[in-house]
Parts: structure tokens; sequence; C-alpha cells
């Protein structure tokens, strides 16, 4: 019985088809716009939390929240690389790689300037991030003032390309290669020899250094490799691993983004909402008539209350599914914004996921749903004898 | 002009007329508020003293540079004072708890920032003294001491990362920005406090950025490049810039932000659009038998059309005006301390408050519009039919 009552509701949105699109086109674009800021907010942190593998562990000065306020001085780096529990290279040298952090102000593609990240790596530097891969190009000469650049720079930082150069203090630092690490968070730096680096910076230390442990890390409880690293108090440090670092990275700005997606989207589908509830009363003041007849049929009147909710249920429904279409061709588009735990441009890419779209339709659904309380109350309301003169 | 009707249109569906104005209210309070995001940050660029450049390594923000380039700075035709900020980094409590510390000179802080008419910080005179007086001492803003309750005499304890160590400040002043682009979130404390740690760890004296409060009447951009050509050869060569140039340059980090607040500015600006419209369609439609009356009175289809966009634009127009006062109320009297934090200058602009209300009105007009049309060509007879 109730199904039949369902589908008439169903045909009802189907008859007042004019109301209908309106409704779902204003909820769906206040979904449009969660989903959009969603997927930013998704893009970002996954670009951070992708980065590294689990047994490379980052070596910061304690008290340290990022690589640039962090200094490791040339004896901890030295002792770090003797440390036990430090896994071996292929050429037999321990797998510890001390480098060093620089922002640069950099001109943009495209007009305008921004920070980019430059590290100075260790020859160990990449085989302990195995992942990476040059796509292009070689890697740097040691010695020299040669750079590789991450693949989303390609196109964002002006002459970030195979033969480009960059401009330093007067200095010409020819790019020749090009890095991807698979969506991580070096895809944003420009990476090129320390020693040189820190010759040019006139630093005496390091920032951090990078090792990777021999032995896994214990399924459960505290790991005994971090814990000997940060009671050493010759090295006064502590330690996170690789993706365990990227992702406190991500952190704040994550969190802001995702407050502002809601805020933005809560008030614009707080107004959608009362949108519409103005098609479902007016729909409802068409219809006294057919619910005086469901009545005397001898439909109950909280059969009624469902049936209109669940009319916007699928009101809801409809503009949430309509949303994510709307946001759909920003999925995978390049984008960069100021991290801002590290004043750096990071680069990402807008990312439509599961949980995006799954929150997104959820978030459309209860607008629906709470758009049509009033209504379906007042309809439920409806004596039969007076509908039925209508 | 029958307005009466209008009134009676009005209260006869007043929920719903209340919850269109109220939809529209929204949306028109998000515009203004995306809006004002956008134009404080243009205002960090605008509202630059034109008087002040500053120095930073040609290595970029995070190269810190010699101090003794102080005295070199000093000497250049033009420059009436030179001072300098250091950024400090540090942990208060907790790492949650960001707010910018510095490193400076107070004395020429001061000169630089807190004197004249309408200093950029704002301090009483016997504060400034003492923070000058106390080489353990530190100035912090307003907004710290709503937040954290900081008061003049508290001993403000820290942990440094870039630089190691445990440092105490003693709160000596407490400054109120002198116009909303500074930030009223910072704490200052003596450079020469800093000197001793550095000093004991065997680091070189450094700091941050130098900024030069130049003479009125000079040409900046000629000492700026006058500054980096002393020091282009050096192994501490220099990038000079206007403060507005400095300050572009934190706004350009926002990237693509303001794009992409516009875009969502558009699709808010839809959705209101939405509502509107469906509103007064419905409004239309149920009122084909009262135009079909008033046509048949005699009244002339452009009467009944008024009536409905002047109802529309009312509606709308109302909601607009709500949206911007809450918006104001919001903003520029309660303030939202984490806004005013991320984005200095974050006030609603005249311009945007008028802006939003004529956007509002506008979209009142064209929703009225569409049922109007189909007004004026309802005939009495298809009108006074109940089905047609």
């Amino acid at each position: 019985m109730i199904f039949k009552l369902l589908r008439y509701n169903l045909r009802s949105l189907i008859v007042r088809r004019g109301g209908t699109v309106l409704s779902v086109l204003s909820i769906g674009f206040s979904v449009g716009i969660l989903v959009l800021v969603l997927a930013l907010a998704r893009g970002f942190e996954l670009s951070l939390t992708r980065t590294g593998r689990d047994d490379n562990l980052i070596v910061l000065r304690q008290g340290a929240t990022s690589e640039g306020e962090s200094g490791i001085s040339r004896d901890a780096a030295r002792l770090l690389r003797s440390y036990q529990g430090v896994a071996l290279g292929r050429d037999g040298e321990p797998l510890a790689a001390p480098e060093c952090y620089a922002a640069l102000n950099l001109e943009r593609e495209g007009g305008g300037t921004a920070n980019f990240t430059l590290r100075g790596v260790s020859a160990a530097s990449f085989e302990i991030r195995d992942f990476l891969v040059i796509r292009e190009g070689r890697k740097f000469q040691p010695g020299t003032r040669e750079v590789v650049v991450g693949k989303s720079l390609v196109g964002r930082m002006k002459g970030s390309k195979v033969g480009g150069q960059l401009e330093l203090q007067d200095q010409e630092w020819p790019v020749v290669g090009v890095l991807d690490s698979q969506g991580g968070a070096y895809d944003s730096e420009i990476w090129c020899d320390a020693e040189v680096l820190l010759q040019v910076l006139n630093r005496p230390i390091y920032q951090t250094c990078i090792l990777r442990r021999a032995e896994p890390a214990p399924r459960e409880g505290p790991d005994p490799l971090i814990a000997v690293l940060e009671d050493d108090q010759r090295l006064g440090v502590k330690v996170q691993t690789e993706p365990g670092y990227f992702a406190s990275q991500a952190g704040m700005l994550g969190d802001v983004l995702k407050f502002v997606g809601y805020f933005i989207a809560g008030i614009m589908a707080t107004g959608a909402a009362f949108g519409t509830a103005v098609t479902l009363l007016a729909s409802l003041a068409e219809r006294t008539r057919e619910i005086g007849t469901l009545l005397a049929l001898g439909f109950r009147p909280r059969q009624i209350l469902i049936g209109f909710l669940f009319e916007a249920l699928i009101l809801g429904l409809l503009g949430g599914i309509v949303g994510v279409l709307l946001a759909l061709p920003v999925n995978n588009v390049a984008t960069g914004t100021m991290n801002w735990k590290t004043f750096t441009e990071q680069a990402f890419a807008f990312r439509i996921t599961t949980d995006v779209v799954i929150a997104a339709v959820t978030f459309s659904t209860i607008i629906g749903v709470v758009s049509g309380l009033v209504p379906a109350w007042k309809a439920s309301r409806v004596p039969p004898s007076v509908a039925l003169r209508e | 002009m029958p307005w009466r009707l209008l009134v009676a249109h009005l209260r006869r569906s007043w929920f719903r007329t209340a919850l269109t104005a109220a939809g529209v209210a929204l949306a028109i309070f998000l515009l203004a508020t995306l809006r004002t995001v956008v134009t404080g940050l243009q205002s960090v660029v605008k509202d630059s003293n034109a008087n002040r450049l500053v120095v930073t390594s040609a290595l970029g923000l995070f190269k810190n540079q010699p101090v003794r380039l102080r005295h070199e700075l000093q000497t250049v035709p033009g420059v009436r004072d030179v001072t300098d900020w250091t950024w400090f980094g540090g942990v208060y409590i907790d790492e949650k708890n960001m707010f910018s510390r510095f490193a400076t000179e107070p004395a020429t802080l001061r000169r630089v920032y807190g004197e004249g008419p309408r200093p950029d910080i704002a301090m009483p005179a016997d504060q400034w003294e003492a923070f000058e007086a106390d080489r353990g001492s530190c100035i912090v803003g307003m907004g710290l001491v709503r937040e954290f309750g900081f008061a003049i005499g508290d001993k403000i304890e820290m942990t440094g990362n870039i630089f190691p160590g445990q440092y105490t400040f003693t709160v000596r002043g407490i400054y109120l920005k002198g116009r909303d682009q500074i930030d009223e979130a910072m704490l200052f404390f003596q450079w020469k406090y800093l000197e001793q740690s550095i000093e004991r760890d065997g680091g070189t004296s450094e700091v941050g950025i130098f900024v030069l409060a130049c003479d009125p009447n000079v040409e900046t951009g000629a000492i700026a490049r006058d500054v980096d050509l002393r020091f282009a050869s050096s192994d501490h060569a220099t990038t000079t810039v206007t403060e507005a140039a400095f300050n572009q340059m934190f706004v350009s980090m926002w990237g693509n932000v303001p794009l992409l607040l516009s875009m969502i500015g558009g699709a808010v600006l839809f959705a209101a659009f939405m509502i509107a419209l469906n509103t007064m369609l419905l409004a239309g439609r149920e009122r084909r038998l009262e135009i079909g009356v008033l046509k048949a009175l005699g009244f002339p289809g452009g009467v009944v059309a008024t009536l409905l966009v002047a109802e529309s634009v009312l509606v709308c127009g109302t909601g607009g005006v709500a949206g911007v006062a809450a918006a104001h109320w919001m903003f520029d009297i309660r303030r939202v301390e984490i806004l005013d934090r991320m984005f200095p200058g974050f006030m609603i602009l005249p311009e945007t408050a008028l802006g939003a209300v004529a956007i509002a009105a506008l979209v009142g007009l064209v929703s009225g519009a569409v049922p109007a049309i189909v007004a004026t060509r309802t005939s009495v007879v298809s009108g006074l039919s109940r089905r047609g």
C-alpha cells in the first residue's frame, strides 16, 4: 500500500516538473560548491599524505614543526649515519641523507611570484626515496648548480623544463631533469646538491636528515628505533615517518578548507532548502484535493507525511547527483596553493574521490528531508472533509 | 496603482515570502563575505606605506641577512630609518598556538611603525620606553590579549625551534593596530635577547628582513636599486622592494583562491536566482484568477505586471538588505578573530554592501519579470476560467 503512495509522490514530481527542476538545481548548485571545495581539500591532503615510504624516517630538530624550522648539525648527521638500525644501500653505505631546505621566491608561469621549495639532497636521498623516478632528462651532477624540478612545477614555474634555467643570486641554475614522485609532495619541489646549496646559503648546518630503517617498525607498541634516536642527548631530535611528517604538514590547511567548504555549502544549502520548501508548499496547495482523496481511500495521515518526506528526499538526492555532475569537470584539474606550514607553493589536483561523493550526496539528501519537514507536516494535517470540497 | 494588493499578496503567503527573503538573504550574506575576502586581500597591497622599502635576501624569505648590513643601509641617501624583523618561529605551550613572533630592535621599530598621527603599531609612550629598556621584554597585540589573556607584567615562556632553547619574555606593552591591514596578533621581542642565544650556539648574528623608512618625496625605486647594487657582488646580495610589492608577494601566494571564490560567488548568485524565480512563478500561477479579475475590472496588463515585479523586487531587496546587515554585524561589529587573522583588512566595503543589495534587487527584477510577461499575455477569459 505504502509503495503505491510513494509512486504517487514520485509521479507528482514528474507532473510538476518546473518546480522540481528549479529545486533540484538550487540544491545542486550548493552541493556542487561543496564538492568543489571538498575535492580541493582532498587533493591537497592526498598530495601530502601519499608521500613516502613507511620505513623512511625524517629527523627534525626537537620542537621543529616543519623542515624550514629545523636544523641538523654536521656532527649529528655523522652520528645518524653510523646508527645501528639504519639500512645499508647497494654500495654498502648507510641510507641516511642529510638535506637542506630553502624557499625561493620565483616567477610563476603566467605572472606573479610564489615561494618554491628548493631541497638540497645527498647521494643517498634518491635511493632512500626509491619511489622517485627521473621522468625526463637526468639527475643533477653533484657539486654543480644543476637542478631537477618536480613534475607539478612544469608549466607552473617559469623555466621549469629540461633545458630551462632558474635564476638565483645572479647565477644561472640549469634544469636538467624532471622528477616524478607519483603524486607526492616532492612533485612541487626543486632538487639540487646539498653541499652546493649550503655554500650558497652560507649556512653551516643541514636542516633535516632522512634515513631508511633496516628493520620494519613493530606492528604494535612503541617504536624502539624512534625512541632511541629521540632519547639520544647528543642529537636532540624528533623523528617521524616520512608519510607521517607530510601528513602533519597538511593538517591545518586541509581542515580549514573542509570548514570553508561546509560553511559555504551549509549557508547555500539552507537557502536551497527554503526554496525547496516553497516548491513543496505550493505543490501541496494544489494537491489538497488529491490528499483528501488519498485519506478517503484509507491512507493514514502518517503515511501521507512519509510520502511527502520521500518526495523531498528524492529532490535532495537528485540535487546531490546534479551537484556532483556539475562539479565533475574539475576532477584532476591541477592547481596550487600556499602551504601555510612552510609558506611554499604546493601543487596538487582537485580529487573527487568516493568519500567526497558520498559526503555530498548524504548532505544533499539531508537538505531535502529538512526542507520537506514543514510541508510534510502540513500535508498530514489536511482535514479530509475540507480537502474533498476544494 | 493598487499598492494595497501588493501588501495583501505578501501577507497572504507570508510563510513563503519569509522563506524566499531568507533564502536570498543567505545568498547575499555569502556573496558579500566572499567578495570581502577578495577586497581585503587587495587592500593589503593598496594600503601599503609608499615610503617604506623591504630588504630581503636575494635567496628568499628564508635566508637571514648579516645584522651589520643595518649600518650600511643607514648610510644610503634618502633612507631615514632602518628597522628589522626576524621570524622566530617557536612553540608557545602547544604547536597549535600559531601567531607571528618577531625579534626586532625596539627603538627603530618605534620610529618606523610607532610614530606619527596614525601609527601602524599604536602603543603609549611609556610602554615603548619599557620595551626599549628591558632586554627580556616583549610587546603583544590586542588580538593576543583577547585570545590568551596576556597582561602587562606577564611572563611568556617559549621553546625555540629555529633558534633552539628556552625563552622567557616579560610583557611590557600592548599595541593596537593603526589600520585594518596590520596583524594585531603579533609578538615582538628584542633581537638583542635572541643574539645572546645565537652567540651561545656559535651561530652567526643575522636578522630576517630590513625595513627602510625613506624620506618623503624621494623616489623609492631609485633607493631600492641603489641598495641592491651595493650588495650585488657580495655573498649577501639583497632584493629590495616596496612594502606594496612585498605584501603583493604574500597575496599572490593565495594563487587561484580569488578566482575560485568568484566562481563560488557565481554559483551562489545562480542558486539565489533559482529560489526567487521559483517563488515568483508560483505566485504568478496562483494569481491567474486575480489577474483575470483585475483585467476584467479594467486595469491594464501593465498594472498586473508591475505588481508582480514590485513584489519580487521588494522581497529580494529586503533579503539583500538583511543579508548585508547580517554580514556587517558579524564581520564589522562582532568581528571574527580567525578571519581577521587570516585576511588582514577583512571589512565590508561600502561598495560591496551597495553592490550586494543591487544584485539582490536585480535578481528580484528578473525573477518578477518572467511571470509578469506571462501575466500580461493572459486574457481575461483564460484568467477567469479555472482551467486554462
